[in-house]
């Protein structure tokens, strides 16, 4: 019995080919979608998992409340916090403090020299609470003693080629050496934290009174990542609520600005999004995921809904076929079974052919997700046995209402072939219109976020960030000689000015505490961001003066001279700022505000605009280099030249600044991407299912057709009677999804601070692309069923 | 022919008939297709229904082959109620019993001849060696060995017939319902057909009702009933024809 099944269930797909190629086409894609965004968010999701006490790791962040309104998380923790808990909170087994090393670092090894972006100075217990692997050296001592360094594999090979690292001398930062402790694995790509080698914390300990390193001890800057690791059954809430009362005794005069809770490292890759100053750490979206998490199951939903409607369609038609077996004496139950057996070959085939498309995907997968899968990436067992899954649950879907339907045939009636079901069943409908407003659901969200990306693209940053060269020059000698290098470049003709800074827009500025005028010294402090610069700043970057001056190299007064931007103005209530003083917390240092800069975007418009203060110092990252548009490759020509002859040691590097404010907004155009993608995909395969349907209602019709025809009606009318009952359809699915897709963009849209409406526009446009595309799909078969010959038709008959 | 204890002695009534009307619809649209049939078929009988198109002979044939249930009256196969059984039980007997012949032959398209054959023994769930072992037997009965392979569109309209009989007469039924089986044949595959219906029931004891239109192939039948308009218009026995009793 199961032999003839399967091979009469192959001849019927073989009988039947458009509507088996359809059917197995569209689940195959629907497969396919839907294994690609589990694989990557499955990835996403166990970020940071392969810590063997991943569940007790967290990280301590703060909300910081400023006086002057507002809210802001931050990743950033005071230098004696890690030991303060551990005397205090039974709960914590083990902290440990990170560093990153400000601007990376230049390791040299005799002539070799390579230039580390992440150089993280750790504590020993960094290899208590993580697991990176070590490859060599002492896990439980290497980063004991000052001066120890932890090479990557990577780094160790780059700097010492095949030789033997250990106990090696590598200089780093230009002068002082370091001694190569151990070897670690290259940091894991789903690791938030990243370095390329680990400094030992009791180094910054031994230099920190000469280099007056006052953070290591006290409350105020915050500067450093606390990481815990509680105890074995103790509850992050535990220590949760006991963190005021911590925060009250130790930094007593700001703990109301200041709120520190346990994030779990399971979310830090995630959901932290909204965390500031997070340095040497990678994010993800917890967003996309979720977005992506449930534009897989529409397509898979859409995907089943085709393969249940045609096979009910495909079926409809055989049940002349079910009262002949009936009359042959066959069981409902055996026709059930063949049915059955039909649709689970269909979906069979479905998931082999969706292993194909996986396999040929590859590139595009890997251009998704930004990651490198390699070949036959999809034979896991876990993703081989969703596929069987899907096949089981397809096969279900596809077989069971059909083949329960019709079944139930009264066989007097199949035989003669009225089976008068209505022209489309009700379940049908309803399937093909859910199907369809999940597609406008699908455009809406997509056509929103392209369209955000590209408010995005043209919101005014308030600076001018085209021809703008930025040379990461803080780890190198360069600062040393500043003037004489700016100088050099300056002598160039395409090099316009030159702006030594602490950081560039586009990245996180560090930030100070200080205390505006006019604000008691107990709660009038504020921390903000502050951007250190020297006075070529403007004239490198093009913002402009709201009020007041800029900092003038011909005044040695501005030294201790600030700027501020209108949001500070706005945060702090005042309406003229020039001439209030400004004082630092913690140092000695008071100034005066000499002039107020207009708002322009240092962050992604994501956030709001940040009260930020300018001060005339110098802690060099960078240095942007304004060049004239008319000869860039000239202008670089000469910066390399500069550099090469300043920094001999250190390979030329540069980038542009609108390439690295675009980095920003990296996470949301492989949103757009991905989004827009399977929007796209998703809508193609609801036509796939509509076209099977209306090939099939017109091949239903061909008889009433024919007879229309001969009684004088035109191919436009036929046209026209066909594709009616579509456009409804589509009708009623818009009218389900606007308001649906209107909430879903609207909620992706609160997560930027400057954002575009979800216009009617925007829901129309949806609409009447998938009514267009259903149209086109439709009436390509009710033209093809208008034109034929009624004659040929009749004699069916 | 099996050899049952249920087997009925030729003579014995096969179907009872008792008043069997059958309607459609509803309401105004109620059409009584059907009004008060009554009709005793003894075992070995061959009847031909004959009447106008729409005067109700397949309906008739159709709640023979309990395919369809009468709305009032009763129909009794071997003794039985029709209305009275479960479903499972008119499957069973349906399956043991009863063979179907159609005008249009209602062979599956997508099934080989010997599948087609071999289909009603697979629902009676006969094992893998006797279901050989009779469709063998039935396609060397007609002459069909050669043509086992192809597929129903690959066979004339008398072939087709021909493997339609074969089928409803592997199961080896008490009776066979014919409906117009020689409708689409042109004259002379007709009379080859209505001459194997008529030996098996001669040779075989098998129990015919067929309807034609033919007045010829009528008068192969040992009953003429006539229907008009949904009733018994006249029975009449054919002379020269009398159930074989030997
Ligand atoms: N399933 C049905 N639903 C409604 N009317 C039916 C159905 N089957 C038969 N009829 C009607 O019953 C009448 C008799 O049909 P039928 O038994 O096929 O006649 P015959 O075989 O004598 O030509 C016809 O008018 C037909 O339209
Ligand atoms: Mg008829």
């Amino acid at each position: 019995m199961v032999k003839q099944y399967v091979s009469l269930a192959a001849r019927v797909l073989r009988k039947y080919r458009l509507y088996s190629a359809i059917n197995v086409l569209g689940l195959a894609v629907g497969i396919a979608c839907c294994v690609l965004i589990s694989i990557w968010a499955r990835e996403e999701l166990a970020f940071d998992g392969f810590h063997e006490n991943a569940d007790r790791i967290y990280r301590i962040n703060k909300v910081y409340t400023p006086t002057t309104g507002g809210r802001e998380l931050h990743a950033l923790t005071p230098g004696p916090m890690a030991g303060a808990l551990l005397d205090e909170f039974p709960e914590i087994e083990t902290a440990t403090r990170i560093l990153p090393s400000w601007g990376g670092m230049l390791l040299v090894n005799g002539e070799t020299s390579v230039a580390s972006q992440d150089v993280l100075f750790v504590d020993q217990s960094f290899a208590d609470v993580f697991s990176f692997q070590m490859v060599r050296g002492d896990r439980s001592s290497a980063l004991t003693t000052p001066a120890s360094i932890v090479l990557t594999t990577s780094m160790a090979q780059a700097l010492f080629g095949d030789e033997d690292p250990m106990g090696s001398v590598v200089v780093g930062g230009g002068d002082f050496d370091y001694t190569v402790t151990g070897i670690i694995e290259d940091t894991p790509d789903n690791s938030h934290l990243r370095y390329n080698a680990l400094v030992s914390w009791s180094t910054i300990e031994s230099t920190a009174d000469l280099l007056n390193y006052s953070f290591l001890e006290r409350w105020l800057p915050q500067t450093i990542y606390t990481y815990v690791m509680l105890r074995d059954g103790t509850s992050a809430g535990a220590v949760d609520a006991k963190l005021p009362d911590f925060t009250a005794t130790h930094l007593a005069s700001r703990a109301d600005q200041y709120s520190f809770y346990l994030q779990p490292l399971s979310d830090v890759y995630l959901q932290s999004r909204d965390v500031l100053y997070q340095r040497s750490m990678v994010q993800g979206s917890g967003q996309s995921v979720r977005a992506l998490g449930l534009v897989a199951f529409l397509i898979l939903l859409i995907a089943c809904v085709n393969f249940t409607n045609l096979t009910t369609a495909q079926a409809t038609r055989r049940a002349r076929e079910i009262g002949v077996r009936k009359s042959l004496g066959a069981h409902r139950r055996q026709l059930v079974t063949q049915f059955l057996a039909e649709a689970f070959a269909l979906a069979g085939l479905a998931a082999i052919v969706s292993t194909v498309l996986l396999e040929a995907s590859r590139p595009l997968f890997n251009a998704l997700t930004g990651k490198e899968a390699a070949a036959f990436f999809w034979v896991r067992p876990d993703i081989l046995l969703s596929l069987a899954a899907v096949w089981v649950l397809a096969g279900f879907l596809g077989g069971l209402y059909p083949a329960v339907v019709l079944s139930r045939l009264q066989p007097a009636r199949a035989i003669k072939n009225v089976t008068r079901t209505k022209r489309r069943g009700g379940l049908q409908t309803s399937l093909v219109t859910a199907q369809f407003a999940a597609a406008i659901v699908l455009i809406i969200a997509s056509a929103t976020v392209i369209r955000q990306m590209d408010f995005v693209q043209r919101t005014d940053p308030g600076f001018d960030r085209e021809h703008v060269v930025v040379l990461p020059v803080g780890r190198t000698g360069i600062p040393n000689q500043l003037d004489a290098f700016k100088a050099e470049l300056l002598e160039s003709p395409g090099i316009l000015a030159a702006a030594a800074t602490s950081d560039v827009p586009g990245t996180s500025l560090s930030s100070y505490s200080v205390l505006p005028e006019g604000r008691s010294a107990d709660e009038g402090i504020i921390s903000d961001a502050v951007f250190l610069a020297d006075t070529d700043l403007l004239n490198a970057y093009g913002m402009q003066m709201a009020s007041g001056r800029f900092f003038d190299p011909n005044r040695p007064a501005d030294s201790s001279a600030i700027v501020v931007n209108e949001a500070m103005v706005r945060s702090l209530g005042w309406t003229d700022a020039v001439g209030k003083r400004f004082d630092r917390v913690g140092e000695d240092h008071q100034g005066t505000i000499i002039g107020v800069v207009k708002d322009y975007h240092q962050a992604s418009v994501h956030q709001e605009v940040a009260p930020i203060f300018f001060a005339l110092e110098r802690r060099i990252g960078a240095l942007s280099v304004r060049v004239a548009d008319s000869d860039v490759s000239a202008a670089l020509g000469a910066m390399r030249t500069a550099w090469e002859r300043f920094e001999p040691r250190y390979p030329f590097e540069y980038s542009f600044l609108d390439d690295d404010f675009a980095a920003l907004y990296e996470l949301d155009r492989r949103l757009m991407k991905t989004l827009s993608f399977f929007a796209i995909l998703a809508v193609l395969v609801a036509c796939l299912g509509l076209f099977g349907l209306a090939a099939f209602a017109a091949e239903q019709r061909t008889k009433e057709i024919g007879i229309r025809k001969v009684l004088g009606a035109s191919a436009t009318s036929v046209v026209t009677l066909l594709s009616r009952d579509y456009i409804r359809l589509v009708l009623v699915a818009f009218v389900i999804a606007a308001p649906l897709g209107f909430l879903i963009a609207q909620r992706w849209l609160d997560g930027f601070a400057y954002r575009i409406n979800v216009g009617p526009g925007t829901l129309v446009i949806a609409g009447i692309a998938v009514l267009v595309t259903a149209l086109l799909t439709v009436s390509t078969q009710a033209i093809r069923a208008a034109h034929n010959d009624p004659v040929k038709s009749l004699r069916y008959e | 022919m099996s050899e049952s204890d249920d087997q009925p002695q030729l003579g014995e009534p096969i179907y009872e008939l008792r008043g069997v009307s059958r309607s459609f619809g509803s309401g105004f649209n109620e059409a009584h297709v059907l009004k008060g049939i009554s009709l005793d078929i003894a075992q070995g009988e061959f009847v031909s229904i004959v009447g106008p198109s729409g005067s109700g002979k397949s309906t008739l044939l159709n709640i023979m082959g309990m395919l369809d249930a009468p709305t009032r009256g009763s129909c009794y196969f071997m003794g039985q109620a029709t209305h009275e059984l479960s479903e499972r039980q008119r499957v069973k007997i349906h399956r043991k019993h009863i063979g179907f012949v159609f005008q249009a032959y209602h062979l599956i398209d997508e099934m080989t001849v010997y599948e087609n054959l071999e289909t009603p023994l697979l629902y009676r769930k006969v094992k893998s060696g006797d279901r050989k072992s009779k469709v063998a037997d039935m396609l060397d009965r007609f002459n069909m060995v050669a043509k086992k392979d192809l597929f129903p569109e690959q066979l004339s309209g008398g072939q087709k017939q021909l493997v339609g009989i074969a089928r409803a007469l592997v199961i080896e039924p008490r009776v066979i319902l014919a409906d117009e089986p020689t409708g689409n044949l042109h004259s002379s595959q007709g009379d080859m057909i209505m001459d194997l219906i008529r030996d098996l029931n001669r040779n075989d004891g098998v129990t015919i009702v067929q309807v034609t239109h033919n007045e010829r192939y009528a008068a192969y039948g040992h009953t003429v009933v006539e229907l008009l308009d949904g009733s018994i218009d006249s029975v009449s026995q054919v002379a020269g024809q009398s159930v074989q009793s030997d």
